[in-house]
């Protein structure tokens, strides 16, 4: 099963996820034309890679899991294996998140290339957006994608996974604006704690909807957890991202 | 093998059973049978664990241990397979997922299957003969087939048959049937049951089933007879009687016949039509 799943993945995966460092290297290649001293701020690297593994992660993870089965119209083939729900889904899921190691490790090759280069300065804005914590904030939005993923529709799965992105992104920045921690000052736990503590929020919308309907688990599943978020879980993320962006702009002025 | 107690399950707002009690024991062949969507195939996806009750649950005899579904074969009328991918990494795949060592053969061969070929470029019948022969491959002791029997030709189908009846005798297989053409599968058989508005209305054995369901061909309507339906429209319709005693052979004027599964079955669900 691990292997159909990875035979499955790993080529459309290397695909997208190689726009990253091809993104990078025409932006460095410009520069260098130009002849000018690259100037590149990590936090751009950051969330172009956020960004692209968000977006796999979004049409990979929950409903899409099972992408090839509704294709194939193979979920209730599926589903008469002998392998508990939990396994079925952890196999998927580890197949995925054995794939994610791929933007990280673009990720973490391109910081590497760049802070060596003479010709390249690198500056980084936030320090919650270094790569020391890329693995957290991936982890996290494989969470996330999963959830997103579990969306029936194709179009409120992006719209979904859209509003919990910007959840994720935004309210760690929303608490740590609120408690005045500065990223440069703080210590590395206060904002695990932190990044964490925002994504729980989002989580904890998901998971109201998701584990009452998760007993389930059949082939009903998906349109009932679809209802509940679409109706009560993205308003209120939409209302706290909403609250992170006042509580910002408030201190900004 | 089978106990499924005080089940209830639902689509949405359609209940389909409530409360529904059934006990299929080991190494019987059992029909299930029905008007269309009484829930038949719904019942086998819920023994299959495809579909999860809403209340009540099936307990399978703790002889099957503690993963009864690898020893259920379940073969749905969707045929879901892994379109895909080739005969082969289905194959593969489906040794691996029901830790089985190999792969039975025996029915394939006999198709022009290759194994290179993808699983989306088999004809229905071939899919039906390759999803059998994984099922069989991986030696379930409960095997449940829902109304494909009739999309193989009929050399392969006759092949299959033997090969299940062989299986019947051999291991004591419980075979869970939903069907509509019983003219094949009629010797084989031991036990019918009719679903009618999510509740068993009839659960005999065959034999049993068809001394107590007759057809009386009479030019007037057997009054005070329990009549099941009437077929035909001629002057002399045919009456189906059910529960037939004996004793009506000297009350009723006209032929008493005997009838075969297929228009017992007939019979029934023209009852509930009418």
């Amino acid at each position: 099963m691990l292997r159909k799943e990875l035979r499955e993945l790993w080529k459309p995966a290397l695909a997208r996820f190689s726009l990253v460092p091809i993104l990078m290297l025409l932006r460095a290649l410009s520069y260098v034309i130009a002849g000018a001293k690259i100037f590149i701020l990590f936090d751009q690297i950051f969330i172009i890679t956020l960004a692209v593994t968000s977006i796999w992660i979004a049409h990979n993870l929950g409903i899409t899991v099972l992408k090839s089965e509704y294709q194939d119209r193979a979920l209730e083939y599926l589903l008469t294996f002998p392998f508990s729900k939990y396994k079925t889904l952890g196999l998927k899921l580890t197949a995925r998140s054995l794939i994610l190691l791929l933007p990280l490790g673009i990720y973490l090759l391109s910081a590497a290339i760049l802070t060596n280069s003479p010709r390249i300065e690198v500056i980084l804005d936030n320090f919650m957006f270094s790569p020391y914590f890329f693995p957290i904030w991936c982890f996290c939005i494989l969470l996330n994608g999963f959830f997103c993923g579990l969306q029936e529709d194709r179009n409120w799965r992006a719209i979904s996974g859209f509003i919990t992105f910007l959840s994720i992104v935004l309210i760690p920045i929303g608490i740590s604006s609120l408690f005045r921690i500065e990223a440069q000052a703080a210590s590395e736990f206060h904002l695990v704690i932190i990044i964490f503590l925002g994504f729980c929020l989002v989580l904890l919308t998901h998971a109201v909807a998701f584990f009452p309907v998760f007993r389930r688990f059949d082939l009903r599943f998906s349109k009932k957890y679809s209802n509940i978020i679409r109706f009560m879980g993205l308003p209120i993320l939409v209302l706290l991202d909403v609250v992170a962006i006042v509580i910002l702009k408030s201190k900004m002025l | 093998m089978i106990t499924i107690k005080n089940l209830s399950f639902s689509y949405e707002k359609n209940k389909i059973f409530d409360n529904f009690n059934l006990h299929i024991p080991e190494g019987q062949a059992c029909l299930i049978t029905g008007i269309n969507g009484v829930g038949k195939s719904t019942l086998l996806r819920l023994m299959a664990g495809v579909l999860n009750p809403d209340k009540g649950g099936i307990v399978f005899n703790p002889k099957l241990g503690r993963k009864p579904k690898q020893k259920i074969g379940f073969i749905s009328d969707r045929l879901s397979l892994y379109d895909s991918l080739t005969v082969a990494e289905g194959i593969n795949l489906h040794m691996s997922a029901f830790n089985s060592p190999n792969f039975d053969d025996t029915l394939i061969k006999h198709t022009k299957i290759q194994y290179s070929s993808k699983i989306k470029s088999l004809s229905i019948g071939q899919r039906t003969i390759y999803h059998l022969s994984l099922v069989l491959s991986a030696a379930p002791e409960i095997l449940l087939i829902d109304e494909i029997i009739h999309s193989i030709d009929a050399y392969l189908r006759k092949y299959f048959i033997e090969q299940l009846i062989r299986l019947l005798s051999e291991r004591r297989l419980t075979v869970i049937m939903v069907n509509v053409n019983f003219h094949d599968i009629e010797h084989m058989v031991d036990r019918i049951i009719l679903l009618k508005s999510g509740r068993i209305a009839v659960d005999e054995k065959i034999e049993a089933l068809k001394e107590k369901v007759k057809r009386v061909v009479s030019s007037s309507r057997p009054e005070g007879f329990p009549i099941l339906s009437q077929e035909g429209h001629s002057d002399r319709p045919d009456y189906f009687i059910y529960p037939f005693l004996d004793e009506y052979r000297s009350q009723i004027q006209g032929e008493v016949e005997d009838l075969n599964l297929t228009e017992i079955v007939t019979a029934f669900i023209g009852g509930e039509y009418a």
